[in-house]
């Protein structure tokens, strides 16, 4: 009896451990820090095959035009956004698998670094 | 046996106030290190911290808000029925943002050292879904400085669409289906002074 309180006790603690443990969110680079972007370049990361990544990032300065964009196993941009300076964006539904992608589609190279918000539920190995 | 039980409960309680512990102390961290470009090179995987339950708080610690800085610049309805919202902040960084909140996409914003309007007399953004070779959805959305009274979207094509300004002088412009299907897409904004004199052009590149 005591073995089994004992085993029960300890694949508890595991279980409610791992779901602390792991409901986490937090932020990933997928580029080096201030890289290169030549005209017309862009950079991507890996696909989320659980869908955990919630937001795309762009840091540059306010004259270097860029965007985001999240690319499906398909080849298709969904949710792109193009502006000047920092660029954030946070998805509303992120259950799907993606890549996030980066790119200057400007007509002149400059620095920045992009990254992604990730989040990891625990229910997906 | 009791005691047991007590030991082996405390644990993971003991873990989650740790957990939210590591949260509360690496969030500003984060933050700073998310808005910054000039900090970027610093590590910033792994950093754990207490899940934020929408896209609107995980963006706001994301640009690294200064409280009570947000406000509203209306709203703006797209050919499907959605209201885009507009919001302008300042983060703790000196820069200042230009938020929209669409129900589909999600939030975004555009952050520019010195204030929205130090670079150019309008800010904004150009959204899009599908492509890169063809878009299904393409708009433009943003605000103008108070002294702009006039803008007008230019077309790759050099035709140009006189936009409406709300109040807080916001505007849009959405691609028709008919463009979209030509690839004529927006590559530029004039703005207008009070008397209707031409300040400034700004130009952008085609979407892709």
């Amino acid at each position: 009896m005591r073995r089994f309180c004992t085993a029960t006790a300890v694949v508890l603690v595991a279980v409610v451990g791992f779901g602390v443990g792991t409901g986490a969110a937090y932020i990933e680079p997928y580029t080096g820090p201030g890289e290169w972007f030549a005209a017309g370049q862009g950079r991507s990361s890996n696909y989320d095959w659980c869908g955990t990544w919630t937001g795309n990032n762009f840091a540059k300065s306010a004259s270097a035009w860029g965007l985001v964009t999240f690319i499906t196993p398909g080849g298709s941009w969904r949710y792109s956004v193009q502006k000047y300076g920092n660029i954030f964006r946070s998805l509303s539904d992120y259950n799907w698998t993606k890549k996030l992608h980066c790119k200057n589609n400007s007509a002149s190279g400059y620095q920045g670094g992009c990254w992604g918000d990730r989040r990891n539920d625990g229910v997906c190995v | 046996m009791t005691r047991l039980w007590i030991a082996l409960a405390a644990v993971p309680v003991v873990a989650g106030a740790a957990f939210v512990r590591v949260a509360e102390d690496d969030g500003a961290t984060r933050a700073s290190l998310a808005a910054s470009s000039a900090s970027y090179g610093v590590l910033i995987g792994n950093v754990a911290e207490e899940l934020s339950t929408s896209a609107s708080e995980r963006l706001e610690s994301s640009i690294k808000l200064k409280a009570g800085s947000k406000k509203p610049l209306g709203e703006v309805q797209l050919a499907d029925g959605r209201r885009v919202r507009l919001f302008s902040a300042d983060t703790d960084d000196s820069k200042s943002c230009l938020i929209e909140d669409d129900p589909e996409a999600g939030l975004g914003a555009g952050c520019l050292e010195g204030g929205l309007f130090r670079a150019r007399k309008a800010a904004f953004s150009v959204n899009a879904q599908g492509g890169p070779e063809r878009f299904e959805e393409l708009y433009v959305v943003g605000v103008a400085a108070p002294s702009i009274r006039g803008v007008a979207l230019v077309k790759a094509d050099g035709s140009t669409v006189a936009l409406e300004l709300n109040a807080a002088n916001s505007f849009l412009f959405e691609s028709s289906k008919p463009d979209l299907e030509a690839r004529l897409y927006p590559v530029g904004l004039r703005l207008f002074g009070s008397n209707g004199k031409l300040v400034e052009t700004v130009t952008f590149p085609p979407a892709g």
